[in-house]
């Protein structure tokens, strides 16, 4: 089974979801079916890209609002396979190995193809290797050693083949490392399998891609728990990476990357209260696709939270400081400092007062009352200068 | 505050250029984007806004936005109850450390003269890290004195190299670089397809393709975890480097607003700088506004035969025709395209070497899949190699016509415990 809601077959446009997680990988070691002579380099069995896969399924169901385009059908494909529970069901899903990934894909498609308006989505979480194209590697890779990449999807030509897909919308969250194997420098092209193939026909479409990582670099997540890029991408959609139109606050493909570029910054940040030896390393998310304009991804429900950070220069005038935000729309709210530095918090977005007082030694640098302050997606970052 | 006097504010480290156009965005009362429009600070322009209180919201690419806000009923001139015309003036200046200014717009309405506060950070990125350039021989390779701001990491030596395309890459002599300040070097490149080698200590030997006209290099040591050297280009003209700041950025339809206008302006222009028309052209074919390139793609495959981009601009404009498309001559761009060279931009390989490979099999290839083939054969070794995210494109390698996917030193790898890595090498 991989479609987890009955398919929504009403006219009007509508949003079409595949969401494929790998972690189970066969023939890798580890797996079920180790391939002997398969070169495995490196590369293991993984548990972050299923969860990945399951939060973004769960944001899906629950979360996901286009009132353009409401949610018609979802397809997970997940490696090891679960049993999902889904609105009072359990629904079990199948395995993300090549045949079904291509019958699955062909469905996608085709029921994104039928209106101009649809929304297509589509995440990929699992191993990518990087050479003339970036292979997304689904859970039978290396059954045959003498062709490995066949069971990973041809990103690049899957791409331009979409092109063929009358879907205007087409929204790629790829969720992979973008690095090379030493096997796969040895030879010629990778030879991935090409979901749909690209033909000369080049209309426009909005196609904006979001990869978790730049070229050459990997991508990081912890055992067990979603991705840093999943976290990053959930926390955008859920607000940081939206803007303001005909009184709607709604996810947009440009905002959206800014959102995830904030939230994977703020990500980095945490990481320093932790021991080094447990910290995860950085990475960048890249934005790359077409996108002809700035369609609307996805309805935010109701105002979404900006995070707030306020530092102060130098660090020791915090304990003598207090910073208050305001809201000035009703209902109104004060938000107070900790005379900690920095001061973190998440308010609405909107209008603020900020005003900061300083106890002495130390007495503010410029003006310490901002009468209004605009707070909006993906928030505010701040130090204000003291001295003593 | 009188309204018209000119504030100025500490902003922070600026990644914006002075005389480079920004993208503000108008924002009613509510806080609902109405309208968005590409503005040069320094220079006047008129938007429309609401009626009555709005936003001006001014993006500035990698930094925070800065925000004004406009209230025309305290600005001593009653309050407006028709959607009016915002006059864009110069007035503000931002002051910027590290010595530049940004000449920031002052919103209000003429007759009016409302005027508000520009205020906002904007987050500082890294320092520069070289601090000292100089050419050792004008005549084979340039010794650069890499100095880092890092005291931890002691000055070095960097070689750089230039070739020159001629149906193979070529040594050329050095003269079209000279110094140019502290960290850079100039180039001037008349009528000819040129890459640079960059190799040192801790930089790996990398390739980066040069666009044509005139600009200048900068080289950063390489990151800790990445052994290729930072080669940035910079070219004169601040509409393109604004592009690309917007593009890096991930703000796609902000670099859009800027090229359409820059489109304007280089179909009209007698002298036309085509790196920076370039730049505006890729961006437009990545957001769908080809049609403002108009004639400029044809007139430039005339004009710069030996410039590959120039070709694939061409085809890919082509194939976004509406009506019928000119599949045969699209494909024979692309040929032509790669008879001239590799394409300075790592998005018009991407395009000729996606391009070559949906013709394959299409019937305009009937007479020239042979051909193709060999074509897509020459190129795979460079699409593999290049690094997408750069603009231009870049490959490890110590001679342009060999690049290499990995650099032939290694690098520390970092020991990772209870860590999921998507792969591994």
């Amino acid at each position: 089974v991989t479609d987890i809601i009955p398919i929504d077959t009403g006219t009007g446009a509508k949003t079409h979801v595949l969401i494929i997680g790998v972690g189970e990988y066969l023939h890798l070691p580890g797996g079920a079916e180790p391939v002997p002579e398969l070169e495995t380099m490196g590369l293991g069995q993984l548990t972050s890209t299923v969860a990945s896969a399951i939060a973004i399924s769960n944001w899906i169901l629950h979360d996901y609002r286009n009132d353009a385009a409401p949610l018609a059908s979802v397809q997970v494909l997940l490696s090891p396979s679960q049993v999902l529970p889904i609105r009072g069901r359990q629904i079990p899903v199948d395995r993300a190995s090549l045949a079904s990934v291509r019958s699955a894909f062909s469905r996608w498609k085709n029921r994104a193809d039928t209106n101009p308006d649809n929304v297509a989505l589509f995440f990929f979480s699992g191993h990518g290797v990087e050479k003339e194209t970036l292979a997304l590697l689904l859970d039978d890779f290396g059954s045959d050693p003498n062709s490995p990449y066949f069971e990973s999807i041809n990103w690049d030509s899957t791409y331009d083949g979409m092109r063929q897909c009358n879907a205007l919308l087409q929204v790629y969250w790829i969720d992979s490392c973008r690095s090379i194997t030493s096997d796969g420098l040895k030879k010629w092209a990778l030879n991935a399998t090409t979901l749909v193939d690209p033909e000369v026909r080049a209309s426009e479409r909005s196609a904006p891609v979001i990869h978790a990582t730049a070229t050459n670099a990997r991508a990081y997540g912890r055992e067990g728990q979603a991705t840093q890029f999943t976290k990053a991408l959930l926390a955008s959609l859920a607000g940081l990476g939206s803007e303001k139109r005909r009184n709607r606050w709604v996810i947009t493909p440009s905002k959206l990357f800014e959102g995830v570029g904030v939230a994977m910054r703020n990500l980095a940040a945490a990481e320093a209260y932790l021991p080094e030896e447990d910290r995860l390393p950085d990475q960048k998310a890249v934005s790359d696709g077409e996108e002809v304009d700035n369609k609307v991804i996805a309805d935010v429900k109701g105002v979404p939270e900006v995070p707030v950070r306020i530092g102060w220069n130098p660090e020791a005038s915090a304990a003598h400081s207090v910073a208050e935000l305001k809201r000035l729309a009703r209902p109104r709210k004060t938000y107070t400092s900790s005379r900690s530095h920095p001061w973190a918090c998440v308010v609405p977005a909107g209008s603020y007062r900020l005003r900061t007082t300083f106890e002495p030694p130390f007495e503010p640098m410029g003006d310490n009352d901002d009468p209004e302050l605009l707070l909006l997606p993906p928030g505010l970052e701040r130090v204000i200068e003291a001295r003593q | 505050m009188s309204d018209r006097d000119p504030v100025e504010e500490s902003v922070g480290n600026a990644q914006a250029s002075a005389g480079e156009p920004i993208v503000a965005e108008i924002l009613d009362a509510k806080l609902n984007i109405v309208n968005r429009v590409s503005v040069t600070p320094g220079t006047d322009g008129t938007v429309q806004a609401p009626a009555g209180p709005f936003v001006v919201r001014l993006r500035v690419p990698d930094a925070d936005d800065l925000f004004t806000r406009v209230d025309p009923s305290s600005s001593g001139g009653g309050s407006a109850v028709t959607p009016m015309d915002v006059e864009i003036r110069s007035s503000h200046t931002l002051n910027f450390p590290g010595g530049f200014q940004l000449n920031a717009p002052v919103f209000g309405r003429a007759a009016r003269g409302a005027v508000s506060r520009v205020r906002g950070a904007i987050p500082g990125p890294t320092s520069p890290q070289m601090v000292e350039v100089s050419i050792a021989s004008l005549f084979d390779e340039a010794a650069l004195t890499v100095s880092s701001a890092d005291s931890d990491r002691p000055a070095t030596t960097a070689r750089i190299a230039l070739w020159e395309y001629a149906g193979e890459w070529k040594p050329a002599v050095l003269d079209a670089l000279r110094p140019d300040g502290a960290n850079r070097l100039a180039f001037s490149l008349q009528d000819r397809l040129c890459a640079v080698t960059v190799a040192g200590v801790r930089a790996a030997p990398f390739v980066t393709l040069l666009p044509p006209g005139e600009g200048h290099l900068a080289f950063d040591e390489p990151a800790l975890d990445d052994p290729a050297p930072a080669v940035r280009i910079g070219l004169r003209d601040a509409s393109a480097e604004a592009i690309l700041r917007y593009l890096e950025a991930g703000a796609t339809q902000d670099a859009r607003l800027i090229a359409e206008s820059a489109a304007a302006s280089f179909q009209s222009a007698d002298q036309v700088d085509v790196a920076a028309a370039m730049i505006g052209a890729y961006c437009l074919l990545r957001t769908g506004g080809h049609a403002h390139l108009k004639d400029w793609p044809e007139a430039a495959v005339t004009q710069y035969p030996w410039l590959p981009d120039t070709h694939v601009i061409f085809a890919a404009q082509m194939l976004r025709e509406s009506g019928v498309p000119r599949f045969g001559r699209a494909l024979q761009e692309l040929l032509d395209a790669a008879d001239a060279g590799i394409p300075i931009h790592s998005d018009g390989l991407r395009r000729l070497y996606d391009g070559l490979i949906a013709f394959r099999n299409t019937p305009e290839a009937s007479d020239s899949s042979s051909s193709i083939t060999k074509v897509i054969d020459r190129l795979t070794p460079y699409v593999a190699a290049m690094n997408r995210d750069r603009i231009y494109t870049s490959y490890y390698g110590s001679w342009p016509g060999a690049p290499a996917i990995v650099p032939d030193h290694d690098v520390g790898e970092l020991e990772l415990t209870n860590v999921d890595e998507l792969t591994s090498g």
